[in-house]
């Protein structure tokens, strides 16, 4: 959870997502490298609890990549 | 059949960036014609001799090597990027073309997809 005087940047993904009916998907590789977790990963994983949004669907590289080669237009934003 | 650039651009062991980079290369191979491009320094990705285990992160240097295997032999560096950090060819674990910095935007404009790592 960010500050109060900060962006909270998932809710306006939500919103995004929302709003414009964009599909919102995260690396499965990337995700569990920094404890994003869905339901069906926590139980795979036999963790407690899931603490990935369920707008949010998890899927794979191939997806980026097959995404990329169909789009007419890729943006990204690498840290 | 389309073509993918990877730019791999950061270095190897601040973040994860190099590395998932690397993923995405070796998945992309299974699609598409794909080449990578190490810029900026990226270049440090490829030195040889890398004692990254100190650190406690993985040395992924070796599995540049392991592209060829997958189909991926279109190997570039900016020519310049190396020069300002004075390393040669020679000291990376891979062959790489050189090319000129003034010919990248040319260089990326001719591929259908281009990924930033």
């Amino acid at each position: 959870m960010p500050p109060q005087d900060e962006t909270d940047i998932r809710a306006e993904w939500l919103s995004l997502s929302e709003t414009h009916k964009v599909e919102l998907i995260t690396c499965i590789a990337s995700s569990l490298r920094r404890g994003l977790l869905n339901k069906a990963e926590a139980e795979r994983y036999e963790r407690n609890a899931a603490n990935l949004n369920t707008a949010f669907e998890i899927s794979g590289l191939g997806q980026l990549i097959d995404a990329g080669l169909a789009a007419d237009r890729t943006v990204t934003f690498a840290a | 059949m389309k073509r993918i650039l990877f730019t791999q651009s950061r270095p190897p062991h601040g973040g994860i960036n190099a590395q998932e980079g690397l993923d995405a290369i070796l998945m992309g191979s299974a699609f598409a014609e794909c080449a990578v491009l190490f810029q900026g320094d990226g270049v440090y990705q490829l030195l040889k001799h890398q004692q990254p285990e100190r650190l406690g992160t993985k040395n992924f240097a070796s599995t540049f090597g392991a592209l060829a295997d997958y189909g991926v032999d279109q190997i570039f560096c900016i020519d310049e990027d190396l020069a300002k950090r004075q390393l040669g060819t020679d000291e990376l674990v891979i062959p790489t073309i050189p090319i000129k910095q003034n010919t990248v935007c040319e260089f990326i404009s001719a591929f259908d997809l281009v990924l930033d790592f």
